[in-house]
């Protein structure tokens, strides 16, 4: 699977727009990529290792449940396969 | 066939612009004609706040304490209708800083009401709703939301804040501050910072516009809080983009109001002025450039309802919505357009103190950094939009 970046969120990743993964799940997928990434692992993933709401994720191009942001269960349990690709969509405005 | 004029606490998540305005005109536009019009000029040189009992007053019409929940003592009203409500005020009102404030004044009670503390919600929430107490967001810092220089630091049971936010509207007046920092784990947390916290501090900006908003920089030092002053759980920053996304548009709400009247002061004007034996408003030049701003204040007011009524359908995306903040963008730049032929329109005493123009232009241009700078959201629209077109390729692709 794949992991495709937009916006600010570019420049925590090297500004590489797409990161490929081989993990049988979400849950870990993410974890490999933080580890891959390092500067991206508080930006993305809060104190508790949930993802961030400001970051919108679409799985295939569809806007994923909230849960899947808020649960490492649901996370572990959603299987990733080859082809596969979770898009962060990244807006952040000031203030 | 009579008409009734609701009073302004009573207006409902439907009610029409014309109530909207004939509420305002009713309950408001003999105060501001009395109490804020007359000095709007001199408090703009003087860089003079707008008074606190402006506010206190706005609450006894149930217009500070419009969006607050009843059961805490709030009216409940909707933000579409609350957004009218800025718009109409600010067509009475020739102090474009008294929106503005009133606009973050009404909102923050809600954040610290939505923490669900009942101790903060007696403490500050209440008294809020009954105009004795005001708060602002502090959010804007020195380093972008991924880089803020503000940090909060865990020591016991107690959180320690530093850094400087700069800048915070109607911050000469607040009591609290709704403040945004980051800690040891890099997340975002949001305190409640108390004007009497020892280590707090505030001083006025001088900015070339809303000189009477009382904005100022708030300085943390070592500022000590307890447990139950913390507001959001581990993700401050998405606490932040969903108030900041959904108060974007109050920031052009009253741009609207103030460029009809502004239209109709620099018609009046214009009517006055003889060349060539006949008011200038005569001349198809002039008519032609009162045509193009009219255009540019009805097209806003049109963008401006459409925003608010998606807002009161809960047709917004919470984080970033590109229709508020395409309105936002628009709304801004057209209401700099109408105030700029304004000045061109009436010569140097449009450039003066004479005519309320500049002043009007310079309050506009605080849109053009406050509430995302407007190139920040060209590029986040922007991004949004190729993101969408690259999200349906793959969805297809995924079919």
């Amino acid at each position: 699977m794949k992991f495709i970046f937009s916006g600010t969120m570019l420049r925590f990743v090297d500004f590489a727009p797409e990161v490929e993964i081989s993990e049988p799940s979400l849950e870990l997928a993410l974890q490999t990529l933080v580890s891959q990434h390092p500067l991206l692992g508080s930006v993305l993933l809060d104190g508790e290792g949930n993802v961030r709401r400001t970051h919108q994720m679409f799985l295939n191009g569809e806007l994923m449940d909230v849960r899947y942001y808020s649960d490492n269960r649901a996370r572990g349990e959603l299987a990733m396969q080859r082809g596969d690709s979770v898009y962060f969509l990244t807006a952040i405005a000031g203030g | 066939m009579t008409t009734t004029t609701p009073a302004i606490g009573q207006l409902g998540e439907h009610a029409s612009p014309a109530e909207v305005h004939r509420s305002v005109r009713a309950e408001l536009a003999d105060f501001f004609s009395t109490w804020i019009n007359p000095h709007a000029t001199s408090r703009d040189e003087d860089c003079e706040v707008i008074p606190r009992a402006a506010f206190e007053h706005a609450a006894k019409v149930g217009l500070l304490n419009y969006l607050i929940p009843r059961e805490v003592g709030g009216m409940g009203g909707s933000r579409r209708t609350f957004g009218m409500l800025l718009e109409h005020i600010a067509y009475f009102c020739d102090d474009v800083s008294f929106p503005s404030m009133l606009a973050m004044y009404a909102d923050v009670p809600n954040v610290i009401h939505r923490s669900g503390q009942i101790a903060l919600i007696e403490e500050y929430v209440r008294p809020m709703a009954r105009g004795q107490k005001l708060g602002t967001f502090a959010y804007t810092d020195y380093g972008d939301a991924f880089d803020f220089q503000t940090r909060v630091e865990r020591r016991g049971d107690r959180y320690v804040l530093n850094g400087v936010k700069c800048l915070q509207t109607g911050g000469m007046l607040a009591d609290v501050f709704v403040t945004y920092a980051r800690d040891e784990n890099d997340d975002m947390k949001v305190m409640l910072v108390d004007r009497n916290d020892p280590g707090v501090s505030t001083r006025p900006v001088k900015t070339l516009g809303l000189r009477s908003a009382g904005l100022t920089q708030l300085r943390l030092e070592d500022v000590t809080l307890p447990e139950g002053r913390r507001l959001s759980g581990s993700d401050g920053l998405a606490q932040a983009q969903t108030f900041l996304n959904s108060r974007r548009m109050f920031v052009v709400c009253p741009f609207v109001g103030a460029m009809k009247r502004l239209i109709e002061v620099c018609i009046r004007h214009l009517d006055t002025v003889i060349r060539e034996g006949r008011p200038l408003t005569q001349a198809q030049t002039v008519q032609a450039r009162i045509g193009n701003m009219t255009a540019k204040q009805v097209t806003s007011e049109a963008i401006l309802h459409d925003a608010l009524e998606r807002i009161g359908r809960g047709e917004i995306n919470q984080m970033f919505d590109p229709v508020i903040s395409a309105a936002k963008l628009v709304i801004t730049e057209n209401a700099l357009d109408v105030a700029e032929q304004a000045i061109r329109l009436t010569g140097w005493r449009g450039y003066s103190h004479e005519l309320p123009f500049e002043r009007i232009y310079r309050a506009f241009m605080a849109a053009l950094t406050g509430q995302t700078a407007q190139d920040v959201l060209e590029i986040q629209l922007g991004v949004v939009a190729i993101s969408e077109l690259a999200l349906t390729q793959l969805k297809e692709k995924a079919r």
